[in-house]
């Protein structure tokens, strides 16, 4: 057990080493000149050199990296270069505060709803309710979530005004969650949508089981033989889904960001890459990946918690 | 059978709506050829958008750039991941372990950062979006193609060929590939509807393919800041859009069903990514 904790958590930190360099290397290496590109053609010699200096871009790049990882490790990831009064580890904090809540609840929410609704399924397979399910998880697989966040402006902001088509007041404000509704409902459609196909698919697999034919021959009430012991064994892939889900959220979120003008990290991304912020995509993408490792990596160790055959092996 | 006809019936008016935009256009998707606003009608099918352009020939100059950038990474990562997987499987040297360590790096980078990176480093365009696309498909084939080889190494009919005198050239081409050749076809028609999607959101947030050409993403992106006239420029690119996406998502379950049961647990990697079907998992 501790010898699998220690290789799990050195393939993370090496994962996130590797993606920070790869897109160190490809931001600044591969283009021509990026202090160029950042400045605009008509900047003054001075303000070249400042941002040449800034970007390290004096130096080969083993030792550009080497200056940021060391700064990095010290939780100093630079300042952006689109917000000059601004730390990158500072923007990224902004942008978390509300990305982070409502890739927590969408994430949530879309778990319990969808394994609520696959269970339904499951539960009547071959019924009506099975298939009406089923054929909308299917289409909310397919629609586009920025096209659903539209349809949802243009429904309840433009013809009834419900809810606030676009903008966040802050969490200060006691209606800011108003703000929040019809984006998070865009990102919920299509999240629950997969988890209620992944419930069906993995509790009718484990439907077909042997023990689950003993459950219920000993006289155990369907619900029961569900709830007890079927969904018991489907926990490993749903806790897999959930992971995955939550880990691709915090970049996932990004579009829908654009959609309501949600000032989140997504806001930040799009603004970096036109801005080509190097500094800040740079540590857009370490703490993305670095969420997504860590959670991939919880999700790992939990299934060694949850379930005693992992652990003994 | 009904299911194959009802997913064509979903991808197809996209698909010859995209190619019959390559050869003709019903007017000029760039310039204003009516009043603004108008409601769908026989003249204009889709109606027109807030300058008075036809939203049919906008959809159609669209979907022509759409599908081809789809359909292109999908060929090209494809092509890759299929390569580089088939020598990483049969072989699985160190250097097979550094690939599939590298597409588990690839894999744990979200798609939409992946694109803006590269668009930042390709300038913003069809250059840029094809490439991240191709990244980021190559790793589902790669893993694919890795695994079935995997398997296959250790089958009978490949000892035999090999007792037989045949090259691993021959082998890998003559003997491995054509038993993983559905369970791709599978993956390629569930990327080809991730690959669509991608594009029109990269082009939704101004990353993809540049104005005056029209995509659907990027309609849907103008479209958004007229609601309050008509919903209508905003619900036609989306449909289609949406329509395509759902007839390839059919046609792959189709197809997934429909091949060979014993190479589906091939496919179980990437189910869980789908929230798909696990049948036969345990077999």
């Amino acid at each position: 057990m501790f010898r699998f904790l220690v290789v799990r958590l050195a393939a993370m930190v090496a994962t996130v080493f590797v993606v920070a360099m790869a897109v160190s290397l490809v931001l600044t290496v591969l283009p021509g000149d990026a202090a160029r590109l950042v400045v605009g053609p008509e900047a003054t010699p001075a303000r070249y050199e400042a941002v040449r200096r800034a970007l390290g871009l004096d130096l080969p790049w083993p030792a550009r990296f080497a200056r940021w990882l060391a700064a990095a490790l010290h939780g100093d990831l630079g300042r952006s270069l689109r917000y000059p009064s601004f730390s990158v580890a500072e923007l990224l904090g902004r942008g978390l505060s509300l990305t982070f809540p409502l890739a927590a609840c969408v994430a949530g929410v879309s778990f319990a709803l969808g394994i609520l609704l696959g269970a339904l399924c499951v539960a009547r397979l071959g019924k009506l309710v099975d298939l009406a399910i089923s054929a909308g998880s299917q289409l909310f697989l397919a629609i586009p979530e920025f096209w659903l966040g539209i349809l949802l402006v243009s429904i309840f902001s433009v013809r009834v005004s419900l809810f606030p088509a676009s903008g966040f007041p802050g969490w200060g404000d006691p209606r800011a969650w108003r703000y929040l509704l019809l984006p998070a409902a865009a990102l919920v459609f299509p999240r629950v949508a997969y988890f209620s196909r992944l419930t069906r698919a993995v509790l009718a697999d484990v439907l077909g089981t042997e023990f689950v034919r003993t459950a219920r021959a000993k006289g155990l009430p369907e619900r029961l033989v569900l709830l007890r012991h079927a969904l018991r064994n489907a926990v490993i892939p749903l806790v897999a889904g959930f992971a995955l889900t939550f880990g691709r959220l915090l970049a996932g979120t990004l579009v829908i960001e654009q959609v309501f003008s949600l000032p989140g990290l997504g806001k930040f991304a799009v603004e970096a890459a036109f801005a080509r912020d190097i500094p800040l995509l740079l540590g857009l993408a370490v703490l993305v990946t670095g969420t997504v490792v860590a959670v991939n990596t919880a999700s790992d160790l939990l299934y060694a918690f949850l379930d005693p055959r992992i652990r003994r092996s | 059978m009904s299911r194959l006809v009802f997913s064509l019936f979903l991808v197809l008016p996209s698909l010859i709506l995209a190619v019959c935009g390559v050869f003709w256009l019903p007017f000029s998707p760039t310039q204003v050829v009516d009043e603004p606003f108008l409601l769908p009608s026989l003249s204009h099918l889709c109606g027109t958008d807030w300058f008075g352009r036809d939203v049919l020939a906008r959809i159609m100059a669209g979907g022509r750039t759409s599908w081809a950038v789809a359909a292109l990474s999908v060929a090209v990562g494809g092509a890759l991941g299929i390569g580089l997987g088939l020598v990483a499987g049969y072989f699985s040297s160190l250097w097979g372990e550094i690939l599939l360590r590298t597409s588990d790096v690839i894999f744990s980078f979200p798609p939409v950062l992946l694109a803006m990176i590269l668009a930042v480093v390709f300038g913003r365009g069809a250059l840029g979006v094809t490439l991240a696309l191709t990244l980021f498909n190559f790793p589902y084939f790669l893993r694919l193609t890795h695994a079935g080889s995997l398997t296959l190494r250790e089958q009978d009919f490949i000892v035999a060929a090999k007792a037989g005198g045949a090259g691993s050239f021959r082998i890998l081409f003559r003997h491995v590939l054509p038993h993983l050749v559905s369970p791709l076809l599978v993956q390629a028609t569930f990327s080809l509807g991730t690959a669509l999607l991608a594009e029109a959101s990269l082009s939704y947030l101004g990353l993809g393919i540049q104005p005056p050409h029209p995509t659907w993403g990027r309609m849907l992106w103008e479209a958004q800041s007229w609601l309050g006239h008509s919903l209508w420029p905003a619900f036609f690119p989306g449909l289609v859009l949406a329509l395509s996406v759902l007839g390839l998502n059919l046609l792959g379950d189709f197809l997934r069903d429909f091949m060979d049961p014993r190479l589906r647990p091939m496919l179980n990697l990437f189910q869980l990514r789908r929230g798909g079907r696990r049948k036969g998992a345990e077999s």
